[in-house]
């Protein structure tokens, strides 16, 4: 069936619903029959049902007919307004895209030239200004705290602590940035295929004398640290921002700093992942958390 | 001829009251559903696509758990929601779900746009312990869905073979290989995969939204 067709069958189904409405309830109240039995109490001509129960049907108080009546005219005003009578789209030319659209130019009205001064701020200003650091602590809470917590402490030994000194992707504010905006992916290999469960102890101890800051040169496992970890960790194990290879000299592991953790580690390897946030933020709200996180870790 | 003597006409005919009380009530359904069965005019979006093998399974245990009786998954054309959930519901997304799980009520927040907002590892903690990540979370843990087989019953590519013949663009290949997609896959991989499906389709102007 065409289009037209169904637009036609809604709107006269409708008008026909409204007018038989109208019809009854003028008709069970004003037609002279009705008056002339409401008149007449308990007449005969009343149905009467298993020999002598009458209904003594009076008509319903008159109140209930200008509220029916009122009813009537209001659904016929909507429809003359409000889209409902098939294609037909109302007087007003009402539709919700137009409304969420408007009530979307009032709240750029209201809020670009804020997102402007926000934007025309340097960081530092931004940190002063107390009501801004509340809002992007609000921020953090909505998009951040759900893995890295409401303190950025992290959680789970999965996600970062994001007020300590190391930062695994660099913490410049330009990184910080960079990982906020584009998302991160961090690879760390899986040894278990190519190291023995010797080689995997000794490289375990290797990194926990590390962490100790000790010296690790003289250790006979250090030449395979060269070839296998170096790349990335560097011969000095203090890591690579660039490739997310985090530094090993300080005690702060993500997955957990104990000896089962780091082993586990070395033998399956780790993918982190950060979201990128640049569909969901923009760029005033990207730089208010890079403002407030860099605020915070201080 | 009045509204009355039609009254005490239906009154004294059983069958003629039974006939007009289906009358009248289906006076609204052949407003409002008979023109929409007619006129198919709900397109797919362009981002929208029938669900893989693991989405499906992950989709069902979606249904099965009762996600939707706390999570919507539809945002409606209203500026707060709009600015939380980016772009409004469109009815062209949902023409791959049967049923449809639009929802009612937000114990937690709509999930229509989840999709890559967290990622892998973080769905899978949440969904485990939602304690371990969301402290205040009030969420039940769902700790069975690590431990139970997603395609247990051995029928997602039946279960794709019924949504071909309703006419989801299903390949027979497609549906050949479903076993072998989501072999090994546990009921929290099919999940997490179902949710990760969950975007914002980027190919509706958000201005002309939803309904």
């Amino acid at each position: 069936m065409p289009f037209e067709f169904w637009s036609w069958w809604v709107a006269i189904l409708t008008l026909t619903s409204l007018f038989g409405l109208g019809w009854v309830t003028y008709s069970a109240y004003f037609s002279a029959d009705r008056r002339a039995k409401a008149d007449e109490e308990g007449a005969q001509s009343d149905t009467v049902w298993d020999q002598n129960l009458r209904e003594g049907g009076r008509p319903a108080p008159i109140w209930w007919f200008w509220l029916l009546l009122s009813l009537l005219v209001a659904s016929v005003v909507y429809l003359m307004l409000y889209p409902g009578l098939g294609v037909f789209q109302g007087a007003l030319n009402w539709s919700s895209d137009h409304r969420l659209s408007n009530r979307m130019m009032a709240y750029e009205m209201t809020f670009g030239p804020k997102r402007e001064a926000v934007l025309a701020m340097n960081y530092s200003e931004l940190q002063a200004d107390a009501d801004l650091m509340k809002k992007a602590e609000r921020l953090f809470g909505e998009h951040c705290a759900a893995c890295h917590g409401l303190d950025a402490r992290g959680q789970a030994n999965r996600f970062p602590n994001l007020t300590d000194s190391e930062w695994i992707w660099g913490g410049t504010i330009g990184d910080i940035d960079k990982t906020i905006r584009e998302g991160r992916a961090a690879t760390m290999t899986g040894w278990a295929d190519s190291f023995s469960e010797d080689e995997l102890n000794l490289m375990t101890d290797l990194v926990l004398d590390m962490n100790r800051g000790e010296s690790v040169e003289a250790l006979p496992i250090k030449p395979l640290y060269e070839v296998s970890c170096a790349a990335c960790h560097e011969s000095d194990g203090t890591g690579n921002p660039l490739l997310g290879a985090p530094d090993l000299t300080n005690d702060i592991h993500l997955y957990g700093s104990d000896r089962a953790s780091i082993k586990y580690t070395i033998a399956h390897g780790r993918n982190g992942e950060m979201p990128a946030f640049n569909v969901l933020l923009d760029d005033t709200e990207i730089k208010l958390l890079v403002a407030w996180i860099t605020k915070n870790r201080e | 001829m009045n509204a009355i003597d039609i009254h005490r006409k239906l009154e004294e005919n059983a069958g003629l009251l039974i006939f007009g009380i289906l009358f009248v009530s289906a006076i609204g359904g052949l407003v409002q559903i008979l023109p929409s069965i007619f006129q198919e005019t709900v397109e797919p979006t362009a981002d929208t696509r029938p669900y893989t093998a693991a989405e499906l399974l992950g989709r069902d245990i979606y249904i099965r758990e009762g996600c939707s009786t706390c999570h919507s998954q539809q945002v409606r054309p209203l500026l707060a929601e709009v600015i939380r959930y980016e772009a409004p519901a469109h009815a062209g997304e949902s023409v791959y779900d049967r049923p449809f799980l639009w929802g009612s009520k937000r114990t937690g927040p709509d999930l229509s746009r989840v999709g890559e907002k967290y990622t892998d590892e973080w769905q899978r903690i949440h969904l485990i312990d939602p304690r371990a990540v969301v402290p205040k979370s009030i969420m039940p843990a769902y700790p069975w869905l690590e431990r139970r087989k997603a395609n247990a019953r051995n029928d997602v590519h039946l279960r794709m073979k019924a949504l071909q013949r309703l006419g989801h663009p299903y390949s027979d290949e497609e549906i050949a290989r479903a076993a072998d997609d989501v072999a090994g896959m546990t009921e929290l991989d099919a999940i997490v995969a179902y949710l990760q499906s969950l975007k914002i389709d980027t190919s509706v102007d958000q201005s002309e939204g939803g309904h």
